[in-house]
């Protein structure tokens, strides 16, 4: 990799705004409807990227993959329905600022994280591209539990007011997850009969059902979702409020820095995705606080860490695709499939015989997240006026349109209802104080978890000392421990210093 | 305290709490019934989940009835089923969408869609037919042009799709 090639490469990515700009325009429209990832619009989209240039479909599908990232982020800000799986931590805080009236700022502080994040990853990955490549090689079954785990243990910590109810929550959604067949026998499991639960419980019909739904169901009792004050302050906003939350973005910059390396990290491991990335940084992020009581009401840091975490995703998810051919997710598979019809040979030979192909799909997301920049972040301050729409025209919208999305992804009915159900679980779970995203949590974290238990377990002839015999794995298992328990131990140290 | 005092301390309601612990309680006994004669791989994950699940449950039961036995609750169900006139709007919102899944394969997407609209906002509290019509018309339409003309999504498609596929 040379200066040169890079200012080539760049100038090549900057050449290609006439393909960015839709890419990215669609990428946030298909990020903001809830089951229309971007793996399903690239497999519609594949009879154009694969008749055109093969750099013209490259950009187009890196540019709609980095703007469904940041799609995701808008409807969970402005009406508590994440887009996508990596953005259900973004509802957590985005929400109450949203009902605070400061939309403008939490969607700036969203777009923001997720394009520096972005940026500050992608430029990281250029120059870390052998060593983050060798992550996948390090990092085992065993490993991959502990990394799970990081993740789940946020249900423990949404917990903190009633812990029973949370963990709960938390074990149910565990145990949704873990309905379907198991992965080594294909025995069904609590499938009540139905053929379409063989494969497990869908994440998107449940994502949609406990929180577009029951948050329709919810919200009609109000004529809108914002507070009195609420209200009073969205309908004075206007330029001033985009501004605020640039400021408020730029003050945090370490947060955005630290969450993006550690959705990066993650992303570079294939199969880990950005729902588990964001649902770890918003844990490490509210850990690690100074005022952690502050999360879930609106505070700033609990939408930095997920958006700029499930950008960095974005960056990682490319490299084990790119140097040892293995797709890092469902939309780096997609891509693959494109590479391979256009003859390219994946693997460390690309970078030998294609240098400009790998190094040109970060210039060319570097781009996106720079366009991205001035496309979105005026239209904040237009974008926030959802939140002043009536609760009887919206409510009736989001159940029809996030239905659609429930549909979308395996073109079940059957998913439909699915949807219905989950939605009337959340409903209940919201009235009665049960987290919705512990059961989230649990359902979509609950089968990769056993996915990666068993196959340990059966490496090991059933030993569970396994999951303690690598350094990688201890070394994982001691950084969790401490996380658990460093915010204990930092209360404790600086209430012995105010004594 | 006298029995005026005490009749006057308004308890809260935890009927509605206790759905999802015994919900989720019927839930573990049906996993561990659906997974007795399984090889261990199989029911090792679920098992310790449903355990783990059984005991909270429990522990919440027992937490919940000594409040009650202490007097400190009641078991309406005030907080989920609200104001009856909220209430019948969620029931009806809710038997709208079962009706939207049932019919959407029979009469497609766009014919589907409009008419849940116009229902679900008239349900809702929206009186006026001009709102009710231009809106639902707008996104029904919207949503074929998105869903089924630009995505290509595999929506039923009704009379309404096969008219308008024709004409354009």
């Amino acid at each position: 990799m040379t200066g040169d090639l890079l200012l080539d490469l760049l100038m090549t990515a900057l050449g290609y705004w006439w393909v960015i700009i839709p890419a990215t325009t669609i990428g946030i429209i298909i990020g903001a409807i809830p089951g229309f990832g971007p793996a399903n619009t690239i497999i519609i989209l594949l009879p154009f990227t694969l008749a055109v240039d093969i750099h013209i479909g490259m950009t187009f599908m890196v540019a709609l993959y980095v703007a469904s990232h940041l799609g995701g982020g808008i409807p969970a800000i402005l009406l508590n329905i994440p887009g996508t799986g990596g953005a259900a931590a973004t509802t957590l805080d985005g929400f109450p600022m949203a009902k605070k009236g400061q939309a403008q700022q939490a969607l700036v502080l969203s777009f923001l994280s997720s394009t520096i994040g972005g940026i500050l990853t992608t430029i990281l990955a250029l120059f870390t591209l052998p060593y983050l490549s060798r992550l996948a090689y390090y990092l085992h079954s065993v490993e991959m539990v502990v990394v799970m785990l990081f993740g789940i243990t946020l249900i423990a910590v949404i917990a903190a007011k009633d812990t029973l109810k949370g963990l709960m929550a938390g074990f149910l959604g565990l145990l949704l997850g873990a309905i379907g067949t198991d992965h080594i026998y294909s025995a069904p499991r609590a499938t009540f009969g139905f053929l379409e639960l063989f494969d497990g419980v869908p994440v998107v019909p449940a994502l949609i059902g406990l929180f577009a739904i029951s948050e329709a169901l919810v919200m009609i009792e109000d004529e809108t979702m914002l507070s009195e004050a609420g209200m009073r302050r969205m309908l004075k906003a206007g330029w001033r409020e985009t501004w605020e939350g640039v400021r408020m973005t730029f003050s945090r910059m370490w947060h955005v820095a630290w969450t993006s390396v550690l959705g990066l990290l993650i992303g570079a491991v294939p199969g880990a995705g950005a729902s588990i990335a964001s649902f770890v940084a918003y844990q490490q992020s509210r850990m690690f606080s100074k005022t952690p009581e502050a999360y879930g009401k609106g505070h700033p840091e609990g939408i930095i860490a997920p958006e700029a975490a499930n950008n960095g995703v974005g960056s990682g998810s490319l490299i084990p695709l790119l140097v040892i051919g293995i797709p890092g997710g469902s939309t780096a598979a997609v891509m693959m499939v494109v590479l391979q019809y256009h003859g390219v040979t994946l693997g460390p030979r690309l970078f030998v015989e294609n240098p400009e192909i790998p190094y040109g799909v970060f210039m060319t997301m570097m781009v996106s997240y720079f366009v991205m920049i001035f496309t979105i972040l005026p239209l904040t301050r237009y974008m926030s006026r959802v939140t002043l729409v009536s609760t009887m025209y919206l409510a009736p919208i989001i159940v029809c349109f996030t239905l659609v999305g429930a549909f979308a992804p395996r073109s079940y009915i059957f998913d439909m209802g699915l949807a219905l159900a989950f939605g009337v679980l959340g409903f209940i779970a919201r009235k009665t104080g049960f987290h919705v995203v512990g059961i989230l949590i649990g359902v979509i974290l609950g089968p990769l978890l056993e996915e990666y238990l068993l196959r340990a377990l059966r490496l090991s002839d059933g030993d569970v000392m396994v999951f303690f015999s690598s350094t990688v794995g201890n070394v994982l298992w001691v950084l969790l421990v401490l996380s658990l328990s460093a915010p204990y131990l930092l209360a404790r140290f600086r209430n012995g210093k105010a004594a | 305290m006298t029995t005026g005092e005490k009749s006057e301390r308004k308890t809260a309601s935890v009927g509605g709490e206790l759905i999802i612990p015994v919900g989720g309680l019927l839930f573990a006994v049906y996993y561990l019934y659906s997974i007795r004669s399984l090889p261990w791989e199989a029911q090792i994950n679920g098992f310790f989940i449903s355990i783990v699940l059984l005991i909270l449950a429990a522990l919440f039961l027992v937490r919940t009835f000594g409040r009650l036995a202490r007097g400190e609750v009641d078991l309406g169900f005030g907080p989920v089923v609200g104001k009856i006139v909220l209430f019948r709007k969620r029931i009806g919102l809710i038997v709208l969408t079962i009706l939207f899944v049932n019919v959407l394969p029979v009469i497609g997407f766009t014919a589907t869609v409009f008419l849940f609209l116009v229902a679900g906002m008239l349900l809702l509290g929206v009186r006026s037919p001009i709102r009710l019509f231009t809106i639902s018309f707008c996104l029904s339409l919207g949503g074929y042009l998105l869903f089924v003309v630009a995505l290509n999504s595999t929506l039923p498609r009704g009379a309404v799709e096969r008219l308008l596929g024709a004409i354009f």
